[in-house]
């Protein structure tokens, strides 16, 4: 790897401003938590600004295929930014992590028919990366239908198609498949979770029409390339969240004042400054060493590109909950009421960590992929 | 040789090359030892101009380009070629070279990187740690001498030291007041002690002056103007290394993995605790990365060079008690049995990795600057 890809180029760097000025201005988190309070929504509004006249739907795609032509060395910082802000929109689901496993499946047809709405933002697609992999699937003349429970579907409330993966009977392989929003026999049965700026549901499908995208023999590798995807993203997102945290934290301790100084003076704030400090260096080192790889290999051809992914999501998902945490501390009282967007962080970070899977499974299957100890039988991302 | 024209692959290959062609004196196993083939080493790649890769030209060195220097620094880290003897190389040649004058220069420089003459560092002392500015060793100015009077402590190499560089007080309390020395050690009134640290060894010492003169043509800068030169370096060495340094870090701990394996404690919990400490390993390796980058870019490092270090020095810490943990009650016993040779290394870096977060800049120090320099807040001490 080219380790000047470490580095922010001084366009990345523009880049990254003109993101942040953008959510600072348009997506203040009053407004998205407005809108997810209805339902899950988003504001269509600031969605269709995000990916046609911002442009960072499909940044990181080839323009051949409807993308920006960039890569995940841009997008990283569009999901840092996305972090910081805390925006609410289908950018995770839908652009992230759908947009580039469709862009490599199914038919010439389908893709030049789905990928330019994906990545427009005029469809919005949500992909079942995470969870365990729980639905199955049935001939049904010429196609397919789905069957059964999915949970953790980001975004089903208001997507327009699902990328699912389905077992067949006897366990006969795992196909990728795409299901319309709008077709008969789904069920999206939400609840209030942790972090309601990314809200999932259980979705139930009753034989449901189904377009086989990725065969028997394929779908287990796209589910798999889906979730390292969605590590890397959330890992990636996880950076931002930190360096806010470490930035509200910082700034109310500078103006904080308490025994006649500002509390900022005082060792201990200035020492757990110092190690949020070390957990946002080691949260963006891990999402931009994946990114840098993934810019040359997009569909985890390599082993090392897969583990990277995931050390992004566990460096990132741990250094994101514990800085959030010590910014609440930092803030004392105040941290802890409910108008205060501390504890909103805490819960974005808490959720994406744990979207992931428990923090043990991903230690699991981390070590597992670097060879700290041999496979275990049955196990996959 | 003109190193600096060469491509990394040619400079590599071409110093794997000279080190290849060198004879192999075999292990020491004692300190006396240990310094004879530091200074072999030392010696032997400054006969063929391969030593100092920041040093100057003019007196000895490569003066090599950054990315050179991260390369010269892997190849030798992968070479087990021990590094040079002394505290010299590191930090009075550089202070010496920019702020020396030409004749301190002429005297010292070459023999420094040789390994020829050994060099101590005399800075801190009993009352004077972390807050190095209040130093107490006295340096009274009679004519063209210094009367030295105090005592210095945590000296490495002084025992074995030709020449020491010290840190002592001529004027005003505090930071203003410092004056930069070089002293011979064989001067009269000089007495250096072993100091046994709690792993038992002796690798420290202390210094004691008992009126020792010092010409004061062996001062380094102006009187009272020691303390802004006594950490002068060259061409960001220590981020050169950092590379070398993580892929230490990650044999370290491939050498506890295969312990977790071999000592039958292979669990789900000690699998957890492994999967973590090659995440942090993992983080260490790339933040070795963006350091080199950036200085490679903007002639700077960014934060990742303040916190590597909080990083790299609880790592050690950790990892060594857990390999000890692995170990369990098999770990206690000491080198010296005829199968101990692991439960050794792993107790005596247990004990020895408690001063990583106290040696050359306490972590509690690290996170004040920190605080103050990167976050901005106010100073409050360091």
């Amino acid at each position: 790897m080219n380790l000047n890809d470490l580095s922010l180029t001084d366009e990345q760097k523009l880049l990254a401003s003109m993101v942040r000025s953008f959510f600072a201005a348009a997506a203040p988190l009053e407004k998205s938590l407005a809108a997810a309070e209805r339902m899950g929504a988003y504001d269509r509004e600031l969605w269709q600004e995000m990916c046609v006249e911002l442009g960072i739907g499909g940044i990181a795609l080839p323009e051949a295929a409807g993308g920006r032509g960039a890569s995940e060395l841009e997008e990283s910082l569009v999901l840092q930014e996305m972090g910081r802000a805390l925006v609410r929109s289908p950018y995770l689901s839908s652009i992230a992590i759908t947009a580039p496993v469709l862009s490599r499946l199914g038919d010439e047809a389908f893709r030049h028919e789905v990928l330019p709405r994906v990545l427009d933002g005029s469809l919005v697609a949500t992909c079942a990366a995470f969870g365990p992999q729980q639905l199955e699937y049935a001939s049904e003349g010429a196609g397919i239908a789905v069957s059964g429970e999915q949970r953790l579907v980001l975004d089903a409330t208001v997507c327009d198609a699902y990328l699912l993966f389905a077992s067949g009977a006897d366990g006969d392989g795992v196909v990728a498949a795409w299901v319309d929003a709008d077709a008969a026999g789904i069920e999206v049965r939400s609840a209030p979770a942790l972090d309601q700026l990314r809200p999932f549901a259980t979705v139930r499908f009753h034989g449901t029409t189904a377009r086989m995208l990725a065969g028997p023999e394929a779908g287990a590798g796209v589910r798999r390339v889906a979730r390292s995807r969605a590590a890397y993203a959330v890992g990636a997102e996880q950076a931002g969240v930190a360096q806010h945290c470490l930035d509200m934290a910082a700034e109310y301790a500078k103006q904080r004042r308490q025994f006649g100084q500002a509390i900022a003076a005082f060792q201990v704030i200035q020492h757990k400054c110092a190690d949020m400090l070390v957990e946002v260096e080691s949260a963006w080192s891990a999402a931009r060493f994946a990114a840098s790889l993934l810019a040359v290999d997009p569909v985890f051809r390599n082993a090392e590109t897969e583990w990277a992914a995931w050390a992004a999501g566990v460096v990132g998902g741990r250094a994101a909950v514990r800085v959030a945490e010590e910014c609440i501390q930092i803030h004392g009282g105040i941290g802890y009421t409910w108008e205060h967007p501390a504890h909103r962080y805490l819960r974005r970070a808490k959720a994406s960590q744990l979207l992931l899977g428990t923090p043990f499974d991903q230690l699991a299957a981390l070590g597992e992929m670097v060879g700290l100890w041999p496979a275990a039988a049955g196990t996959a991302g | 040789m003109n190193w600096s024209a060469l491509t990394p692959e040619a400079f590599r290959r071409e110093l794997t090359g000279i080190l290849e062609s060198m004879a192999r004196p075999p292990r020491a196993t004692d300190k006396a030892g240990r310094l004879a083939r530091a200074k072999y080493w030392s010696a032997a790649l400054y006969d063929r101009e391969a030593a100092g890769p920041a040093w100057p030209r003019a007196y000895g060195g490569m003066d090599l380009p950054f990315a050179l220097q991260v390369a010269y620094h892997e190849v030798l880290g992968q070479s087990h070629i021990p590094q040079p003897p002394g505290s010299g190389v590191g930090l009075a040649g550089p202070t010496i070279y920019k702020h020396g004058t030409p004749e301190q220069r002429e005297r010292y420089l070459r023999p420094m990187l040789r390994g020829d003459e050994i060099w101590a560092q005399g800075f801190s002392e009993p009352e004077a740690g972390s807050d190095l500015a209040s130093l107490r060793t006295t340096a009274r100015r009679e004519g063209d001498r210094y009367i030295v009077n105090g005592q210095k402590v945590w000296n490495s190499y002084a025992d074995q030291a030709d020449m020491f560089f010290a840190l002592v007080r001529t004027g005003q309390a505090g930071s203003k007041g410092i004056t930069y020395l070089l002293i011979e050690a064989a001067s009269p009134g000089v007495t250096v002690r072993p100091l046994r640290d709690m792993t038992g060894h002796e690798v420290f010492c202390e210094i004691f002056f008992d009126d020792v003169v010092v010409p004061v043509s062996n001062r380094v800068g102006e009187e009272n103007g020691g303390w802004s030169i006594a950490r002068t370096t060259l061409g960001h060495e220590r981020a050169a290394g950092a590379l070398q340094q993580a892929a230490f870090y990650q044999q370290l701990l491939k050498d506890v993995v295969a312990l977790a394996s071999t000592s039958g404690r292979d669990t789900g919990l000690t699998r957890l605790r492994l999967a973590q400490f090659w995440a942090d390993a993992h983080v260490m390796r790339v933040m070795a990365m963006r350091t080199i980058a950036d200085i490679a870019e903007r002639g700077e490092p960014g934060a990742t060079s303040s916190v590597s270090r909080l990083i790299s020095t609880k790592f050690e810490q950790d990892l060594h008690e857990f390999a000890l943990d692995l170990l369990g009650p098999d770990g206690l016993a000491s080198a010296g049995a005829a199968d101990s040779a692991q439960p050794g290394r792993w107790l005596y870096g247990f004990l020895r990795t408690r001063a990583s977060t106290i040696g050359a800049g306490t972590a509690e120090i690290q996170r004040n600057i920190i605080a103050e320099r990167i976050l901005q807040m106010p100073r409050i001490s360091g």
